[in-house]
């Protein structure tokens, strides 16, 4: 969703960035809050998003100058598609520097909604050749040292001291470490071009320099990355990530695929970027390099990392090892986590050709995928097509075509034994208030390839067909509606879902920009999925369809100088295989307080929340430090509260702090196996500071 | 004597929990409850108890009495009071309830402040003492908790109330269930034009379900309003009609529940 930004809010917000340094521009953020929400909404996991909001900041630090005339620095504006760029640099080539943003209406695919979003991240300034001298690369960039502190407060059962007769005969009956959460991170940046940086980190339950952590840390990852260098247009050596074309080949980083596309973030593939946060799955390790030769780009990678996964021996002439499941959550807490930890390799080889002309870009990419080990899973039938194999070879080619309204993108991939994947995407724009988008995807059910990650329902790019109808509209100058609808299939079971079975989704979003510091929207969203029904007395399981019916209002309202406050209400009705219907509600009221004296920033939550059952659990974004993401699912029945303060010590060194805590009035016991609380209450402590110099 | 017991006995076993706590959810005015609403942006003399922040619409010293009846039973009787003015830059009010008989009764006594702190910014913030009172020697139990309010313009025509009730959710006696509930509403109010006004609100109660509550107002020949609205949970409906003469407001109005039947209302507000 494309919320328009006004003046006023950059303005406000340009100034307080060169007072408080880290508050980022408004709309870009509210929409990634909003993608985030809705990412975890949909998929369930929790990630650290930090790469996002960094590049936010580091945009906002170093705005792209459109004079540049350089596709890959342009390319930083990561919300905008190939034919915006594209106009931007036809402009320069024919008429020279730009001299005013409003030249920008001009073009091309710059409605005043792109240009407002926009605005706060370009700057104008005349053209000059960027050459790069060592000596101001590696002493005049930005340095920047992240520490992060997090603990549940309430003991949990994995923490509470046991008999050592009782360890003997269960090993994995507590946790090892302390139920502190520590983040290291260091970074260098000199103007996005020359970055390198380093990681460390210990979750919850893991030792800490001592047992099985002798290290110290248990995640360790770092970083050296370069851009613009003569021919080299990227380089990087360390942990990164790879995304090209649609990403059915390679994308290991994140996606926001169909929350993206509604949002106007598009699917858009960067090529190499490094991986800076604390995600221990979705990275690659080794090295990349891209070359430009004209309108030529080719870029290689090599990577080879250590996987989490339960093997066991083969009893065979050979005795000889083999995987049985992998494992993603990074968690090494119990002796048995700590057995499984790293015990396979995967090593992958990629490679992708790219050509980019005046109204098309088209791009070839191979992946190669080893893991060190054979696979033995041992699943149901939904897994039948989709046994891993221990070596994958994936092909793919995209081709993305600019004509006038018009933006064509589709790649097609093809694994090693021949299963295709197709995905194609328009997007139409008949107007500057109307965009149209339209996604048909294909993935044969046995398709296979590890780093794919691209639009679709399901969590994997595998057994589904569908078709997405989206738009943006501006009605009037304060309304704005967002809307789609997606049918989909899966040819093949899936887990819990004992036959072939279809679905499909409608949203729509209504946004009133009341004024400059006051916005809502009303939102309603269907789903309709297939699943198995229960019934003793059957031997086979048959479908019937599940309806989930959710309605969302929204207020973000700044109705005097240093307050702002946002109100919500939310309902969701699943209604059961049964026939009858549950509710999941959750009402908040948010307050924050900037005061413009105070180098100090407040912000809280209420919440009251009632769902019947986890499945009416309703997810909410909350305010939290810088480069850190909280989304938690409110479900059962109780209340939760927030408080985070900021508090600026220097121009260039930031102190935050937070407490959370929930509490459930009907639940006399929280989560489950050695995550158990024996009690009503969880609450959560949180302090970082950054410094930057 | 014996026998009201007994009919109370009985109906707190067959009727929804919902009737439950009704006097520690205050009492909103006669004007809400015929609009089938709690009134949380719908500021007034009785905002107090729907949203404190209301309060600052007041420019005048002012008392109020009000009725509320469910069901055409005796002892689910709701009684208010309500007196306030305006006092330290703002306006402060001091408001009780008493819900009913003798045998078992709830209370709510109020006391709010709010003020106004921008061009179209109100904040309100309430004091509460529940007490909870049982005849026949079985004493009273009491315990004190607060509220919070705003009122806010969206736009010229366009205001939002939100409203957090008990959010440490008290418990008056560790011996009988006496959990006051916690209360959060949320709603907005609609003006079309100077006489007729429109609001929806959700409300959401710890111990019922989430509701969602509209009603419309239409002000006639000056003096005269008239009132209807709709509510999801218990799936309800009220209208009434006010007198407003000089000083005075005069209040009657009725809510309807298709099986439980008939709720009276009538209210008296003077200004000074």
């Amino acid at each position: 969703m494309s919320r328009k930004l006004k003046f006023i809010y950059f303005w406000l917000l340009m100034m307080m960035q060169s007072i408080l340094h880290a508050q980022h521009p408004d709309t870009l953020t509210r929409n990634l809050e909003y993608q985030i929400e809705w990412f975890i909404e949909n998929t369930e996991i929790e990630l650290d998003f930090s790469e996002l909001t960094e590049e936010i900041e580091k945009l906002v630090a170093n705005p792209v100058n459109i004079n540049s005339r350089d596709r890959e620095e342009l390319r930083r504006l990561f919300f905008l598609n190939e034919v915006q760029i594209q106009s931007i640099l036809a402009y320069t080539a024919n008429y020279g520097d730009f001299v005013s943003i409003y030249e920008l209406k001009a073009l091309q695919g710059f409605d005043p909604t792109v240009i407002r979003k926009i605005i706060p991240f370009i700057k104008i300034a005349p053209f000059e050749e960027r050459r790069l001298q060592l000596r101001d690369a590696i002493t005049r960039g930005e340095h920047s040292i992240l520490m992060r502190y997090q603990r549940i407060l309430e003991k949990q059962e994995g923490y509470l001291p046991v008999s050592d007769s009782l360890l003997e005969i269960e090993h994995n009956a507590r946790y090892l470490g302390s139920p502190d959460k520590i983040l290291l991170k260091y970074g260098y940046d000199y103007r996005s071009q020359i970055r390198w940086g380093f990681l460390a980190e210990k979750d919850a339950g893991e030792e800490f320099f001592r047992g099985t952590q002798k290290q110290g840390f248990d995640f360790y990852s770092a970083y050296i990355y370069g851009r613009d260098l003569g021919k080299i247009h990227k380089m990087v050596v360390g942990d990164f990530h790879a995304t090209f074309g649609q990403g059915l080949v390679m994308w290991s980083g994140l996606s926001f695929g169909k929350s993206g596309i509604t949002g106007g973030m598009p699917h858009t593939a960067r090529g190499l970027t490094p991986s800076t946060s604390s995600n221990e799955i979705y990275y690659l390790r080794g090295g990349g390099i891209t070359l430009g030769l004209g309108n030529f780009e080719i870029s290689t990678l090599a990577s080879r990392i250590a996987l989490d996964a339960s093997t066991s021996v083969l009893d065979t002439l050979e005795p000889s090892e083999i995987i049985e499941g992998l494992r993603t959550t990074g968690l090494h807490r119990t002796i048995s986590e700590v057995d499984l930890s790293k015990n396979i390799h995967l090593t992958t080889l990629g490679g992708n050709i790219s050509y980019t002309g005046n109204i098309f870009k088209a791009g070839f990419t191979i992946a190669s995928e080893n893991f060190d080990k054979a696979f033995n899973y041992q699943t149901g039938l939904y897994n039948l097509f989709q046994q891993p194999r221990k070596s994958q070879f994936t092909i793919g080619t995209d081709v993305c075509i600019y004509l006038r309204d018009f933006v064509l993108q589709g790649e097609i991939a093809r694994d090693v034994e021949g299963h295709l994947a197709g995905i194609f995407n328009a997007n139409f724009q008949p107007d500057p208030r109307l965009t149209l988008a339209f996604i048909y995807r294909n993935y044969d059910k046995a398709f296979q390839n590890y780093h794919s990650n691209a639009f679709s329902e399901n969590s994997g790019v595998y057994n589904e067909q569908g078709v997405y109808i989206g738009f943006r509209a501006s009605v009037a100058k304060q309304l704005e509606l967002t809307g789609y609808a997606d049918y989909f299939l899966f040819p093949w079971f899936k887990y819990r879902v004992d036959g072939p079975s279809k679905g499909r989704e409608y949203f729509i979003r209504m946004d009133l920009l009341m004024d400059e510091k006051t916005r809502a929207y009303l939102r309603y969203r269907f789903e309709q999925k297939e699943i198995n029904t229960k019934e003793e007395n059957r031997k086979l399981n048959t479908l019937s369809p599940r309806k989930y019916h959710n309605v969302r209002m929204h207020f973000d309202y700044q109705p005097i100088e240093e307050w702002k406050f946002a109100s919500r209400a939310e309902a969701i009705f699943n209604y059961t295989l049964e026939g009858n219907s549950r509710m999941g509600f959750l009402i908040y009221q948010d307050v924050t307080w900037q005061p413009f004296r105070l180098p100090i920033s407040i912000s809280g939550r209420y919440a009251l929340f009632d769902t019947e059952t986890y499945d009416e659990r309703l997810y909410a974004y909350e305010h939290d430090m810088l480069y850190s993401f909280s989304i938690p699912a409110y479900y059962y029945k109780g209340q939760r509260i927030y408080l985070i303060l900021k508090y600026s010590l220097y121009k260039n060194l930031n102190f935050w702090l937070r407490f959370a805590s929930s509490i459930y009035w009907n639940k006399d016991e929280i989560g489950t196996g050695l995550e158990i609380i024996h009690g009503n209450t969880r609450s959560e402590i949180k302090a970082q500071l950054i410094w930057k110099f | 004597m014996k026998r009201n017991f007994r009919y109370v006995f009985l109906l707190l076993l067959i009727l929804p929990s919902s009737l439950l706590s009704q006097g520690w959810e205050g009492i909103n005015g006669t004007a809400a409850a015929s609009m089938d609403i709690s009134g949380v942006s719908y500021p007034g003399e009785w905002s107090g108890f729907s949203n404190p922040a209301g309060l600052a619409f007041i420019s005048k010293a002012y008392a109020s009495l009000s009725f509320e009846n469910r069901f055409q039973m005796k002892e689910l009787t709701l009684k208010g009071v309500s007196i306030g003015m305006p006092a330290l830059g703002g306006v402060a009010a001091l408001s009780g309830v008493h819900f009913g008989n003798s045998l078992y009764s709830e209370q709510r006594y109020n006391l709010a402040y709010s003020k106004r702190l921008g061009s179209a910014f109100y904040s309100g913030i309430s004091i509460d003492y529940c007490m909870l009172s049982q005849g026949n020697g079985y004493g009273n139990a009491s315990g004190l908790t607060f509220g919070l309010g705003l009122l806010t313009g969206l736009n010229e025509n366009l205001m939002l109330g939100a409203y957090v009730f008990n959010p440490v959710k008290i418990r008056l006696s560790k011996n009988i269930q006496s959990e006051v509930p916690v209360m959060m509403k949320l709603g907005l109010l609609y003006s079309f034009t100077r006489e007729l006004i429109a609001t929806a609100e959700v409300v959401k109660n710890s111990e019922c379900k989430a509701a969602v509550q509209l009603g419309v107002e239409y002000n006639a020949f000056g003096t005269f309003a008239f009132r209807t609205g709709v509510s999801s949970w218990p799936g309800s409906f009220a209208f009434g009609i006010g007198y407003h003469p000089k000083h005075l407001k005069l209040d009657v109005g009725a809510g309807f529940h298709p099986d439980l039947g008939l709720c009276p209302q009538a209210g008296l507000i003077y200004s000074f």
